[in-house]
C-alpha cells in the first residue's frame, strides 16, 4: 500500500516539474538578459578607471581649468560661444545624468561607485528596475528600462540602459535599442559608467541609422504625416508586417514605430531552422521647405531579436546574424521604397534613396536637396 | 542467451545508434527542425562518445586473443540477460526518439510562443536517457568485452 502512495507522489511531483516548466518562462523581456555585441568586465573598468585617473594627473594648468562644472563652461553653453571640451573631476556624474542637450557629446568612462555622484543608490535602483522590469522615464510611447546584459562572465552581472517602446498597457513590446551598460557588478566591486566631460557637436547628425530616404515635392505637397501614413503602410503589410504606432513631434517631424513580437518571420523565412523575430524599426522623419520645394528626410534603424525556438525566455533571443540582419534591412528598404512611389502621381528615383514627386523628369534640385 | 549473442546485439545495436544519431543531427537543422548547427553539434558531442565507447571495447575485444576462445555461457537465465541487454538500448532510443520529437513538435514554427521545449530540456532528457545505459549496459560491456590483459599482466 505504503509502495502505491509513493508512486502516486511520485506522479504528482513529476506532473508538477514538467507543467510548471513552460509557465517559468516570462515574457517580460527587461526582466532578464539583453545581448550587447560587447559587455564590459570589472577587469576592463578598472583598466578605465586608472587611465582616466594617470590623465587627469598629468594634464597641465591649461587643461586642469576646463572643469565642466565650472562657471566659464556653463556661460560658454548657455550663451552658445565655441568651447570644444570639457572634462569633469572626481567625482564624476553617473552616465545616466549626461547632459541631454543635442549639441553636446557625453564621452564616457568606467569609475568604482565610490568615485560617483550617488552611483550606489543609483546601481541599487537599478537592480531593482532591472529584477521587476518595468519602463520608467517615458517620453510619450518611448521609455528606459534596466535589463541584465549577455553574455555574462567571469560571474559578474553587467545592467544595460535601453530604451524601448510600450503598448497601451505600459509594457514593453517589440526589441529594445540604443543598449549601453551602465554598470558591473563583480561582487563587492561595483563600477559604473559615468561621464568623463563633454564635446561640442557642430554638426548635428541623426545618429547612425541603417540607411536615409528623401522625398522632394513641390512645396504646395502634402506634408510629411502623409508621407508617414505611406511609411505605415510599407511596415503593417507583409512581408514585415509589424504594428506601427505614430509619436508626433511638432507641425514637421514625427517618429513612426514598427514593431514586432514574438512574430514567425517572413522576410527571414528562408533561413533554416525557421525564426521568430522581435523587431523595432524606427523612421525619424522631418520636413523642410525651402526655395519652393519640400523635403522630407526619413532616417531608419532596425533593431532586430531572432529566436529558432518557441520561447519567450530573454536568453533564447539573439541577435541575428549579418547576413540575416542584412535581408532584414533590405526588405525595409524595399518596403518604403515601393510604397513611397505609391504616395506619389508621378515619380522618380534620382538616386538610390532619393525619390521626387510629382515634379517633372528635367526639374533641377538643389544640392542641399540631393544631400 | 549466450554471451557472443549478447555481444553481437550490443555491437549491432551500438553502430545503428551512431549512425542513425549522427545522421539525424547533421540533417536535421538543413531540414528545418528548430536546432541551429552548432546546438546540434553539442547533442552529438552528449550522445555519440558512449556508443564509440562501446565500439571500442568491441574492437579492443575483437581483435585480441580473448574472443577466439569458446564463449562461456552467462550464469543468469537467458530471459535476463536479454531483458538487461537489450532492453537499457531500447529504453533509451524510445526516451530519444519521443524528447527528439517533442522539441521538434513544440518549437515548430506555427506553434503557440512560449510553448515550446527549451534546449537544456532536451539536453537534459537526452542525458537522463544515457543515464540509464551508464547504470546498466555500461556494466554489461564491461564483462561481455573483458581482454583479460589486467588480470594476464597481474599474473606476469
Amino acid at each position: 500500500m505504503q509502495k502505491h502512495v509513493h508512486r502516486i507522489y511520485a506522479v504528482v511531483l513529476a506532473a508538477f516539474v514538467i507543467c510548471g516548466m513552460p509557465a517559468a518562462a516570462d515574457s517580460n523581456l527587461s526582466k532578464k538578459r539583453v545581448e550587447l555585441p560587447y559587455v564590459p568586465d570589472a577587469a576592463a573598468a578598472e583598466r578605465d578607471y586608472h587611465s582616466l585617473l594617470d590623465e587627469i594627473e598629468h594634464l597641465n594648468a591649461e587643461e586642469k581649468a576646463s572643469d565642466c562644472r565650472s562657471e566659464r563652461f556653463k556661460q560658454a553653453r548657455e550663451s552658445g560661444t565655441p568651447w570644444n571640451f570639457c572634462r569633469f573631476f572626481a567625482s564624476f556624474p553617473p552616465a545616466n545624468q549626461a547632459a541631454t542637450d543635442e549639441n553636446i557629446k557625453a564621452i564616457y568612462g568606467w569609475a568604482p561607485v565610490e568615485a560617483a555622484t550617488d552611483a550606489a543608490q543609483q546601481v541599487e535602483r537599478w537592480q531593482i528596475q532591472a529584477a521587476n522590469g518595468t519602463p520608467y522615464d517615458c517620453d510619450g510611447a518611448v521609455c528606459s528600462v534596466i535589463a541584465k546584459a549577455l553574455p555574462r562572465g567571469n560571474g559578474e552581472d553587467v545592467l544595460a540602459s535601453c530604451k524601448v517602446i510600450t503598448g497601451a498597457d505600459g509594457a514593453a513590446i517589440g526589441a529594445p535599442w540604443h543598449c549601453m551598460p551602465v554598470a558591473i557588478l563583480a561582487g563587492k566591486s561595483i563600477w559604473t559608467k559615468i561621464v568623463a566631460g563633454y564635446t561640442e557637436i557642430r554638426n548635428r547628425t541623426l545618429g547612425m541609422p541603417d540607411f536615409d530616404l528623401a522625398v522632394i515635392s513641390r512645396h504646395s505637397m502634402p506634408d510629411v504625416f502623409s508621407f508617414l501614413a505611406g511609411a505605415e503602410t510599407a511596415l503593417s503589410s507583409p512581408p514585415l508586417a509589424l504594428s506601427p504606432k505614430l509619436e508626433r513631434k511638432g507641425s514637421e517631424a514625427a517618429t513612426l514605430f514598427g514593431t514586432s513580437q514574438y512574430a514567425p518571420s517572413q522576410v527571414l523565412e528562408a533561413y533554416r531552422p525557421r525564426l521568430r523575430e522581435m523587431a523595432t524599426v524606427r523612421i525619424e522623419a522631418f520636413g523642410e521647405k525651402q526655395n519652393g520645394l519640400m523635403l522630407i528626410k526619413l532616417s531608419v534603424s532596425t533593431t532586430l531579436l531572432v529566436n529558432t525556438l518557441a520561447s519567450t525566455n530573454p536568453d533564447d533571443w539573439h541577435r541575428p546574424n549579418p547576413s540575416q540582419e542584412g535581408d532584414y534591412v533590405k526588405a525595409v528598404l524595399a518596403s518604403l521604397r515601393k510604397y513611397l512611389e505609391q504616395s506619389c502621381r508621378q515619380s522618380l528615383w534620382r538616386t538610390s534613396n532619393v525619390i521626387t514627386c510629382e515634379l517633372s523628369k528635367d526639374a533641377q534640385l538643389p544640392d542641399w536637396a540631393l544631400q | 542467451m549466450v554471451a557472443d549473442d549478447a555481444r553481437k546485439w550490443l555491437l549491432t545495436a551500438s553502430l545503428a545508434m551512431t549512425a542513425g544519431v549522427f545522421l539525424f543531427f547533421l540533417v536535421a537543422p538543413a531540414a528545418g527542425y528548430p536546432l541551429t548547427f552548432a546546438q546540434a553539434r553539442g547533442f552529438l558531442e552528449i550522445i555519440v562518445p558512449v556508443f564509440l565507447g562501446y565500439l571500442g571495447s568491441g574492437s579492443h575485444f575483437i581483435f585480441s586473443n580473448r574472443s577466439r576462445r569458446p564463449s562461456p555461457k552467462l550464469d543468469a537465465s537467458g530471459e535476463l540477460v536479454a531483458l538487461m541487454i537489450r532492453g537499457p538500448v531500447i529504453v533509451f532510443a524510445v526516451i530519444s526518439i519521443g524528447a527528439i520529437a517533442v522539441f521538434g513538435f513544440s518549437n515548430r514554427i506555427q506553434a503557440p510562443i512560449g510553448s515550446g521545449m527549451s534546449i537544456d530540456m532536451l539536453a537534459g532528457f537526452l542525458s537522463a536517457a544515457l543515464g540509464l545505459l551508464a547504470v546498466t549496459t555500461n556494466v554489461a560491456i564491461s564483462y561481455l568485452f573483458a581482454t583479460g590483459d589486467k588480470s594476464a599482466k597481474a599474473r606476469a
